[in-house]
């Protein structure tokens, strides 16, 4: 992307950037309203929203998804929780981009999408859990590790099928 | 594939039987139950360790419900206030169980040399001591209350068992004693019925029968100078005997940034101005213990030596200057734990 | 202008040979797999045992702190079910319910201590930071089976 592109193509770009922005927090309120399970901690999300940052990913670029995850977390911060579920989202979300990144880059073995996915989701958490262990002082959260990790595989798998099983349909917006 | 699965299932039904034998060995010792309620303005906490436990919390509840509801000062129509409305005008006959107690207690005002008073009500009610809102009277209404205060113008017939209170204005308030000497009955209750278990009357409490792993009942005695009350200076096992801790941080409150505490002393009519800061009695006898706890107290550090090695008791008496005094026979019964407080030899 | 088109179109490609190589449903055994799976019986693992020591546990004694400072120190067994608030905080309050306790009806923004659910066992911990305070679960260590 740079500024030699054509005012078309530019517009068509943030279109398509500000309808995953929705989306993804369409996908972030939804999920806000199911209630909490008492077992896990509270503010464990999830991850509908990946499947819109996995998208932007793998098709648009690593720098579009990082702005999308920024703006995501942007939105937080203004409608809901403040600069601490801004910071949790932040987190959560640039860990797991950096992790798909990473494992993107990956010459040797091209890792499958549902691993990438799990990865990512993971991630997420894990990041989330470091960012509270570290605003509460307290290593306590950690007793959540094992619950957030199980949560985020499944999570994972799941967004990851979801998003291959919408691959005809996005593919065809694409190509417009 | 079949060993696969066959391994899966078995693996499942493995761990299920494990699950299970956890489960069971908690049900070979009863959970213990636990029960609070309310009866003579305070707190009831009951803890038993054993099957029919619901049933014998029932009985002590009715049990103790039914005597606030005859000795109760608080309670209008109990035989108490019936005593109470007659001072001055005539003698009242009482049931046994109440001369009993108001004879043990005019003993122990004649032992305590007045410092335990039982017609000290007419200076509780006025000081608001037990109710929501205690305040400090006014002088020339604690001098007229004092006069009222004479355990000596308790006039008891032991043949007719009436009690006459020579005075009008004069009343009596069993409050001092009333919740150790009850213990005397809960332990008998729980003799009865083979419990083991614990009661708390106020913060008195009655300990019977030793714990399903062989362990006495092990109690805190409370930091006086805690503010909080989660703070202790120690340990204590008393099995099958009666534990009354008085103390000034036990019930106070502050006017014009005054604090003032609920042991009032019936000579001053004023909050009993002690150098200790808690008096612990240990005793098979709750009324003695719970009298003497509060009469330690008003005493101070001058009375301690006479009562720390009486054979009928133990104390626990703790000093301004953190100073632990303890009956010799406690040793073994009572350990310091708190780096704030020593023992004094 | 060709040059703009084909930046686009190798992305493009780029993302084609992304579903080629990755979106196909070939569930190769890899060892990606076997580490996610291994991982996943760990966590499962950790979580089961902790269910089972929390049958077998002792009931723990609940420490409520303010501002840092301890506040209250229950002890669950010895407790019936109840509700309660304490003095530093009125806007907090608890309830325990068979040996276990949690944040109820709490003044705050977020919610997020009464989502902590029931706190039973040793090293449980929910918080809540806008009003300052900590509910945790101690060893109940045993000891004292009453205060005097």
């Amino acid at each position: 992307m740079s500024s030699k592109q054509s005012n078309a193509e530019r517009i068509q770009w943030m279109t398509k950037m500000a309808l995953m922005l929705a989306l993804a927090i369409l996908l972030n309120i939804v999920e806000s309203m199911i209630p909490a399970i008492p077992t896990l901690p509270p503010g464990v999300k999830l991850g509908l929203s990946n499947i819109v940052v996995m998208y932007c990913l793998f098709f648009l670029g690593k720098k579009e998804a990082l702005m999308l995850a920024f703006l995501k977390s942007g939105f937080v911060l203004l409608a809901r929780g403040g600069p601490i579920a801004f910071l949790m989202s932040f987190s959560g979300g640039l860990c797991s981009i950096l992790i798909m990144i990473f494992l993107l880059s990956l010459k040797k073995r091209s890792v499958s999408y549902i691993i990438i996915s799990i990865c990512a989701a993971v991630a997420h958490n894990a990041a989330q859990l470091l960012v509270s262990a570290l605003l509460l002082q307290n290593g306590m959260v950690f007793y959540y590790l094992p619950i957030l990790v199980l949560s985020g595989v499944g999570m994972g798998f799941l967004t990851g099928i979801t998003l291959r099983v919408l691959m005809p349909a996005l593919g065809r917006l694409k190509r417009q | 594939m079949m060993k696969k699965q066959n391994l899966f299932l078995g693996g499942i039904l493995l761990f299920s039987i494990l699950l299970n034998g956890c489960t069971e060995a908690r049900q070979t010792n009863p959970e213990p139950v636990v029960n609070e309620f309310f009866a003579f303005s305070t707190l009831i906490t009951q803890k038993l360790y054993q099957e029919n436990g619901n049933e014998v919390i029932e009985q002590t509840q009715q049990m103790l419900r039914d005597k606030e509801q005859r000795l109760s000062l608080y309670v209008e129509g109990s035989e108490l206030d019936q005593v109470n409305q007659m001072a001055g005008i005539a003698p009242v006959q009482v049931s046994e169980e109440l001369f009993e107690m108001v004879s043990v207690s005019k003993r122990y005002c004649e032992l305590s040399e007045g410092r335990f008073d039982i017609t000290i009500a007419p200076l509780s009610v006025l000081w608001g001591v037990d109710s929501e809102h205690p305040r400090v009277p006014e002088k020339e209404k604690i001098e007229k209350a004092l006069s009222l205060v004479d355990y000596r113008k308790v006039e008891l017939d032991e043949e007719k068992q009436t009690i006459f209170l020579a005075e009008k204005g004069m009343a009596l308030d069993l409050g001092g004693i009333a919740k150790g000497y009850f213990c005397n009955d809960v332990r008998e209750l729980y003799e009865a019925a083979g419990s083991i278990g614990w009661i708390s009357i106020g913060g008195i409490i009655y300990n019977h029968g030793t714990k399903p792993d062989d362990s006495d009942f092990v109690f805190g005695i409370r930091d006086p100078e805690d503010p909080v009350g989660v703070a202790y200076v120690g340990t204590l096992t008393a099995p099958e005997k009666v534990i009354s801790t008085t103390g000034a941080y036990e019930r106070y409150f502050e006017e014009d940034g005054v604090i003032y505490h609920h042991i009032l002393d019936p000579k001053t009519g004023y909050p009993s101005e002690s150098d200790l800061l808690s008096v612990t009695v240990i005793c098979k006898d709750g009324g003695l213990a719970d009298y003497l706890s509060t009469t330690l107290y008003i005493a101070g550090s001058e009375a301690i030596e006479n009562y720390r090695n009486d054979p009928r008791f133990e104390v626990i008496v703790i000093d301004k200057n953190h100073n632990i005094y303890c009956s010799d026979s406690l040793k073994g019964k009572f350990e310091l734990t708190s780096e704030d407080y020593q023992l004094y030899e | 202008m060709n040059k703009k088109s084909n930046c686009k179109v190798n992305q493009l490609d780029k993302g084609e040979e992304l579903v080629e190589s990755r979106f196909t449903f070939r569930f190769r055994l890899r060892i990606e797999f076997w580490l996610i799976l291994g991982v996943v019986v760990l966590c499962a693992g950790i979580l089961l045992w902790r269910g089972i020591k929390e049958k077998t546990a002792p009931i723990g004694i609940a420490v409520i702190s303010y501002d840092g400072e301890v506040q209250m120190r229950i002890d669950l067994s010895s407790e019936q079910d109840k509700t309660f608030t304490f003095e530093k905080n009125p806007k907090v309050q608890f309830e325990i319910q068979d040996h276990a306790i949690r944040f109820v009806h709490v003044e705050c923004p977020d919610k997020l201590c009464e989502k902590s659910g029931f706190l039973r066992v040793e090293n449980q911990t929910a918080v809540c930071l806008p009003n300052r305070t900590t509910l945790t679960i101690q060893g109940s260590g045993g000891e004292i089976d009453a205060f005097v």
